[in-house]
């Protein structure tokens, strides 16, 4: 209804709008500021500044790590194969980087400060050289501290050498992000303190207020009451939710309505890239299907549905192809479904598309506890309170029942659930999207459109556990935080090695390996999915083929940023073929029934400080 | 280019597969009297929608199982329909339960006529599944076949996952004629589902053509 305080609302906002716009890329301003496709900037030289930017967002000002003074930085496009010069100046008082996410860059340019590089120091200048054998749809973001969160990342694009095998008739870059008018390690302390600090659906009496206004009393307190009903611990979903959020689609929030415009019948490719900090997205647009032509950024057989979970920084490239002219919406929502965000796709400027309510948040089950339901009573289990799992003493969880398991990780204060079953969830869509009323992507769908590269059985098989302490926000993998870690992960040239991951956490883990894709495994097929980046569902077990053929040292780490910043990141080091073998390997003989963690050889140097091996490139 | 040859390849699989070999989208009167475990079934036009309010006019056509004459109606929707999904104008097909407070019928689940195949057979593999679900929570036998839902009070929908929806595209309702479908019970269905979530997924083919090699 057209009220006089909406008509104001929206003016208001138009008039904020029209004077946050110029901070924006001319491919991120929505509709009604002239976009009308993707301002591309390419080359082979790049002047980047990392510096202060204040922004708008929703109507409200906030404050910005930005590169070139953008939310998110500018669209960065070459060609595959040809050198790109990246000039990077940091203005801030703070050391920064950049890290070209899914790069096959060699690790001296990889930009991770500790691990490839010193780092950009404030007030001075970096210059990234390199030329890389891919294309696709990839990101950039700082690998320093937590400036992730405040706004430094933007989208990459490589086109093709040759003709790109995925036709349209246009494309839209969708940079899906979480926005915080918080400080990040305010929130990180916090965090620290109680896990559950953002578990409530804050609500200000002044929410109240202006919702009873909108919906009536009536409705209002039906919804407070049903929030408080629903209110299990989203800790084992996600640590920061949208009482903190503002989530975003290229820097814009749902009130800025950014519009991506077509034309009836057309092909349209859209490339989607989670840049968010710590918010896994499930997305979708309501009625229209997608056909999935490309994963982290390489192309795969298409494949169609109309929902998929994107784990932060993974990527996926749909095409989509509207034969009705009307609005649709281009919906981000959060896992824990606290939030969304909403952009429109529309026939022409001005249109906004209507968004869907929130769906019903999902609730972790004994599945992703890691307790395999066929070897329960299920009789012991129907009283069994979810809501009361917040308060539940995980650590009574470890109990005998573990054993057989065969973990070998550290326990500890730092790990407080062991999955006792671990199984294979590569066939399902994620949680929450197993009830949807229409078809979600499964990983397991996934082929990679030309055969894999490298074929060969595994010669080796690693398994690494993901493990925490929700209660004192501890990540770390096999147990130890990369603080106390004695040794880097070891691969060696040209080997070709099976990774497992197993989940022992009840939360959804990115993890990201630096410097290599690697073939999910999905069944016996030589067109696996490759990736750079594989969600990791609850109590999952799950593998990846990789061969290790570049020489240095990548960071391999949880992508959600406090889980990294809390230690859940180790290094991987690809020793080359002629150097000294007998390096210390805690990794080497990782299998079930091993001696301790704490058995194994003291730390030989920090893992941290520049490792330098002989011969590398 | 060696590219473009492993792509055609890949698309003549995919027009080989069986999936590929169905066509025709006349699901629209094969489902429509469908007995969905015995839920009423209603046919119409989307007239207006309130996304916020969960509510959907529609102007449907007679629905025999309630004695209804065609006619417009305003529907709520219960909290798994998304009605963003659709638009005024859409040719709908949805499932009807009693609210026994409000003594009111509301839409369960709702399929659109006019989306695109592959969505629309998504959901009505989903619709089916709901009314399942539905009349194995009022203690309704639906001749689930092999699956003892008595045994499940406390069921894990979790446990459900096993049964992929997703793998249902080999499931064509274009394929049975309104005769077929209307013969057609749940235990025919389910079994249907019961063998299609058997199939492994590396069966499943895409079901969108997408022939680069022409470009």
């Amino acid at each position: 209804m057209l009220t006089r305080r909406n008509l104001l609302r929206t003016a208001a906002a138009g008039g904020l709008f029209a004077a946050s716009s110029a901070l924006l890329p001319a491919w991120a301003r929505s509709a009604t500021a002239g976009n009308k496709g993707i301002f591309e900037v390419s080359g082979n030289a790049f002047d980047l500044t990392v510096g202060h930017s204040a922004v708008e967002i929703g109507g409200l000002s906030g404050h910005a790590i930005t590169i070139n003074g953008t939310l998110p930085g500018p669209l960065i496009r070459f060609r595959e194969g040809e050198k790109v010069t990246l000039k990077v100046t940091n203005t801030l008082d703070e050391d920064t980087s950049i890290h070209w996410h899914g790069l096959l860059v060699p690790f001296h340019m990889d930009g991770v400060p500790g691990v490839s590089f010193p780092g950009i120091k404030p007030k001075s200048t970096f210059t990234y050289e390199f030329a890389v054998p891919q294309s696709g749809t990839y990101w950039y973001h700082s690998h320093s501290g937590l400036q992730e969160q405040m706004g430094h990342y933007g989208p990459l694009i490589i086109d093709p050498a040759g003709t790109d095998p995925v036709q349209a008739d246009r494309e839209y870059v969708l940079v899906l992000s979480d926005w915080t008018f918080e400080h990040p390690h305010k929130v990180f302390s916090r965090l620290k303190k109680d896990a559950a600090v953002y578990n409530f659906q804050q609500r200000t009496a002044g929410d109240f207020l202006k919702d009873a206004r909108e919906n009536g009393l009536g409705a209002t307190l039906a919804d407070r009451a049903s929030w408080g009903a629903m209110r299990m611990s989203p800790t084992d979903i996600s640590d920061v939710t949208a009482s903190v959020y503002t989530y975003l689609i290229n820097g814009h929030a749902t009130e800025d309505n950014w519009t991506a415009i077509f034309n009836s019948g057309e092909r349209i490719r859209l490339r989607i890239i989670n840049a968010s900090a710590m918010t896994i997205f499930n997305f979708r647009i309501p009625g229209l299907p997608m056909t999935v032509v490309a994963a982290d950024g390489l192309n795969v057989q298409p494949v169609e549905t109309d929902e998929f979970q994107i784990g932060v920084a993974e990527t996926y490239d749909v095409i989509v192809s509207p034969t009705r002219a009307r609005p649709f919406a281009l919906v981000a929502e959060s896992i824990d479904r606290s939030g969304q965000v909403v952009a429109t796709l529309a026939p022409e400027a001005g249109l906004v598309a209507t968004a869907p309510l929130l769906r019903e948040r999902p609730t972790l089950t004994h599945r992703d506890m890691g307790m395999d339901m066929a070897s329960m009573d299920h009789g012991s289990m129907a009283g069994m309170d979810h809501g009361t799992m917040p308060g539940m003493d995980h650590g009574a969880m470890d109990m005998a029942a573990a054993v057989p398991q065969g973990h070998d990780h550290k326990m500890g204060v730092g790990v407080d659930n062991v999955a006792m079953v671990q199984v294979s969830r590569i066939d399902e869509p994620g949680l929450g999207l197993e009830s949807v009323p229409h078809r979600a992507l499964r990983y397991s769908q996934l082929r990679s459109l030309t055969p894999n590269p490298d074929t060969r059985a595994p010669g080796r098989e690693m398994e690494i556990h993901l493990t925490g302490n929700m209660e004192r926000y501890m990540w770390s993998f096999d147990g130890v935080k990369l603080s106390e870690v004695t040794g880097p992960i070891l691969f060696h040239e040209g080997e070709r090695l099976r990774v497992t991951l197993v989940n022992d956490t009840m939360m959804t883990h990115p993890i990201h390996l630096h410097g290599m894709f690697f073939d999910l495994v999905v069944g016996d097929t030589d067109h696996k999915p490759r990736k750079h980046t594989v969600i990791v569902k609850p109590a999952e077990r799950l593998s990846f083929d990789v061969t290790a053929d570049h020489v240095g040292d990548w960071a391999f780490h949880c992508h959600l940023l406090f889980h990294m910043h809390a230690g859940m990141m180790q290094v991987v080091s690809v020793l080359p073929r002629n150097a000294a073998t007998g390096a210390d390997d805690p990794h080497r003989d990782h299998t079930p029934s091993d001696t301790p963690v704490s058995d194994d050889p003291p730390p030989k140097e920090a893992p941290m400080t520049g490792m330098s091996h002989e011969g590398h490139r | 280019m060696k590219l473009s040859h492993s792509i055609l390849a890949a698309a003549v699989v995919f027009a080989a597969s069986p999936a590929f070999a169905l066509e025709g989208d006349s699901s629209a009167t094969a489902m429509q009297n469908s007995d969905h475990c015995g839920l009423p079934m209603g046919e119409g036009t989307v007239a207006a929608l309130d996304v916020k309010a969960s509510k959907a006019t529609i102007d449907h056509t007679a629905i025999a199982a309630l004695n209804w004459d065609a006619m417009s109606m305003d529907f709520k929707a219960t909290k798994g329909v998304d009605l963003s999904a659709f638009a005024a104008g859409d040719r709908v097909h949805f499932l009807l339960t009693e609210d026994t407070k409000s003594k009111s019928y509301r839409i369960e689940a709702m399929c659109s006529l006019d989306a695109p195949k592959g969505l629309h057979d998504a959901c009505m593999g989903k619709m089916h599944e709901t009314a399942m679900a539905l009349a194995a929570a009022s203690g309704k036998s639906c001749e689930m076949g092999g699956m003892d839902h008595d045994a499940m009070p406390g069921m894990d929908h979790n446990g459900m996952k096993g049964m992929d929806h997703g793998n249902m595209d080999g499931m064509k309702h274009g394929d049975m004629k309104p005769a077929d479908a209307e013969a057609m019970n749940c235990k025919e269905m389910c079994a249907m589902m019961k063998k299609s979530s058997d199939a492994p997924p590396a069966d499943e083919k895409p079901a969108a053509e997408m022939d680069h090699s022409q470009h």
